[in-house]
């Protein structure tokens, strides 16, 4: 009967004492790997956002404030030095104008929001018909934007997201082709299909695709190379950019860097470091919360993996004594002991891992407050004013294998820790003492 | 009792506790030399230093001073872990409480003293076999666990497994004090029957019966021998 077999017996034919030390491991490993899911969760959640919003810098005419500002478009060439910039990963150009032809008809539904009381003096907004009240039937104009053809999947104004229905959008080699993709509800109000031609600013332009993106806003909108935007408006320079960092850390410093190349008088700079601070403020004050918790589960487990060792040794004195009397060695009595302090500990962690993820996501959600303060990947700081949240979900809480890793290295570690105090323990028993005192 | 076949010789032995701000001399200078096959009854009331005169022989504690030489190795100077292969390799103890461990069967208790030994378990299973057998355990008790076996049975499978790792010297203390007469006769005549096959019995008791069927006797009163007597018709 080998040490291994003796040690994987004498757990099993304690069943009570086998069963408690098991719940209490599995209390204490669990709520540790919860704090450590959680942990986990809200550190990759915090560098989602940060890779999401955080790293975007909008470059825009100063002054220019979506399409109602003034400001000078930023000159091309100016732009392409963007992309030199140390840390920039992508440099994303596009330039935007209120259509004001009157062979398009708009999309928008009328209403009275968002008009302006009219006047004269240099409103691009479309003036309420005549005779009727200045506060009424506001429709909101064609929107056109121009965009660099390498990006395929360019952020709309309002963060619309294009997503083409029908046709194509337009290839690299038709930067400067007579092309352009409408939207779905502006397609739809003129009758207009895939291989229709249309007249922009006298210029017949061919509809290549159609694009929807699910909002009346941005489907009331028309997209076209740049090239093609800048030769038939006449317009020259860009009146967007948007230049992305690697990481959060380095926004800062590539700001700077583009200062360098837009003085203040020429370009607003807006950065999401006070989006991404409002926005993560929850998630970072849950991963420091989990932080903490984890730290003293983790604590708390050893203490208690720790006591229960030690109790268990010391309950079992009088068998150490014999084991030394018919001549075990204490070595071979600390490894039988460590053993069962393994295979407990084993046990317990798995079992914790199984209840962590419905704990920890129960956690998760207590320490984030509430699902809607947290944003999701994917949401993108621009656009028309400059700053729209679109998706909102909670922090994404998943037992995935290293769940399991971290629970067999946790029962791992703790168990050869607690195993130090049989070790010592066993040590010290005198054969003599305990049968003296028994 | 000097002669070249004596297996235990005790010299000067000495034996202190410190018990609070006393020191307490459990065995107070003790010399005596046992020969090889015989019983020996170390006898005397509570407290006069018997158990811890067994501990020492046993090296399960160390003296004072003064020296142990059991089977030509002078105990009470081993150490590092020394002392540890002497009580695999050469003494078998059997307590008054049986000292069983309660989470091996009355079999596995017989095999451990072998597996300690690295003895193959096919062999180790067939010599517990045998030993409990010797002791009067039947083979159905043979997997039952201390807890389900009586006191005559549980002190008769710790003579089988102070046997099982073939000592020269088996220590016993008080091995019938928890027994009824009856069972400790039967218990006493198995552990004389020992010493016909050459092993050197040395029992710590009180009972005047025990003392009466061994070869030599010892009498102990608060830490020193004060008699010594040799009984030839044993």
């Amino acid at each position: 009967m080998g040490i291994v077999i003796r040690s994987l017996r004498n757990v099993i034919r304690n069943p009570l004492r086998t069963s408690l030390i098991t719940i209490i491991l599995t209390v204490s490993i669990g709520l540790a790997l919860t704090m450590a899911t959680v942990n986990g969760a809200t550190r990759n959640q915090l560098a989602s956002i940060g890779e999401n919003i955080g790293t975007e810098i909008q470059v825009r005419p100063a002054g220019e404030f979506g399409m109602m500002g003034g400001g000078n478009s930023l000159d091309e060439a100016e732009v392409d030095k963007l992309s030199t910039i140390t840390h920039v990963v992508s440099v994303q150009t596009s330039t935007q104008t209120m259509y004001t032809g009157d062979n398009l008809e708009t999309a928008a539904p009328s209403g009275t929001v968002g008009a302006l009381p009219y006047s004269s003096s240099g409103s691009t907004m479309v003036a309420p018909p005549s005779g009727l009240d200045n506060q009424r039937n506001f429709r909101m104009s064609i929107i056109v934007m121009g965009f660099d053809p390498s990006i395929t999947n360019p952020t709309l104004m309002g963060n619309a997201t294009l997503e083409i229905a029908e046709g194509r959008y337009f290839t690299t080699a038709e930067s400067d082709a007579n092309v352009a993709v409408f939207g779905q509800n502006l397609a739809e109000a003129n009758n207009l299909t895939v291989g229709s031609t249309i007249d922009i600013e006298g210029t017949t332009v061919e509809v290549i695709g159609i694009f929807s993106t699910g909002q009346r806003f941005g489907d009331n909108m028309f997209v076209m190379p740049i090239g093609t935007f800048q030769r038939l408006f006449n317009i020259t320079g860009v009146t967007s950019v948007t230049v992305t960092a690697d990481d959060v850390s380095n926004v800062d410093g590539v700001v700077s860097a583009i200062r360098e190349i837009f003085d203040a008088n020429t370009a607003d700079i807006i950065t999401a470091q006070s989006t991404y601070e409002q926005i993560g403020g929850s998630v970072t004050n849950a991963s420091k919360a989990s932080q903490v918790g984890m730290l003293a589960a983790f604590g708390v487990a050893a203490v208690v993996i720790l006591f229960s060792v030690a109790l268990m040794v010391r309950q079992r004195v009088k068998e150490i004594g014999i084991l030394k009397a018919i001549g075990a060695s204490s070595w071979h009595i600390g490894i039988q002991f460590s053993i069962e302090t393994l295979v407990m500990s084993l046990t317990a962690s798995i079992i914790g891992a199984l209840i962590t993820f419905p704990l920890a996501n129960s956690v998760a959600k207590l320490l984030s407050g509430s699902t809607s303060t947290v944003i999701s990947g994917g949401a993108r700081v621009g656009g028309f004013f400059g700053g729209g949240i679109t998706r909102i979900a909670g922090i994404n809480v998943a037992v995935s294998p290293e769940i399991f890793l971290y629970a067999l290295a946790t029962a791992i570690v703790l168990s050869i820790i607690a195993s130090i105090i049989p070790a010592w323990y066993i040590g010290r028993v005198k054969p003599a003492e305990v049968f003296r005192y028994e | 009792m000097n002669n070249d076949n004596n297996v235990i010789v005790v010299n000067e032995l000495v034996k202190r506790f410190k018990l609070g701000a006393t020191i307490i001399s459990a065995v107070d200078g003790v010399s005596f030399s046992l020969p090889k096959g015989q019983t020996v009854a170390i006898k005397g009331p509570s407290g006069c230093g018997k158990t811890t005169l067994l501990s020492l022989l046993g090296a399960l504690d160390k003296p004072t001073s003064g020296s142990i030489i059991v089977d030509g190795i002078k105990i009470s100077e081993l150490h590092g872990g020394k002392e540890v292969q002497y009580r695999r390799q050469k003494v078998g103890f059997v307590f008054q409480s049986y000292y069983l461990i309660l989470n091996l069967t009355a079999m596995e208790n017989v095999m451990l003293p072998m597996d300690l030994l690295g003895i193959k378990r096919l062999d180790q299973k067939t010599k517990a076999c045998q030993l409990l057998e010797r002791v009067g355990i039947s083979s159905k008790l043979h997997s039952r666990y201390p807890t389900r076996l009586s006191g005559g049975e549980q002190q008769r499978v710790a003579i089988a497994r102070a046997l099982a790792n073939d000592p020269s010297v088996i220590l016993a203390d008080e091995p019938t004090g928890n027994l009824d007469s009856k069972t400790g006769n039967v218990i006493v005549n198995l552990l004389h029957s020992l010493s016909k096959e050459g092993r050197t019995l040395v029992i710590a008791t009180h009972d005047a019966g025990i003392a009466a069927k061994s070869n030599i006797v010892i009498e102990m009163q608060d830490g020193k021998i004060a008699n010594t007597s040799i009984q030839s018709d044993n």
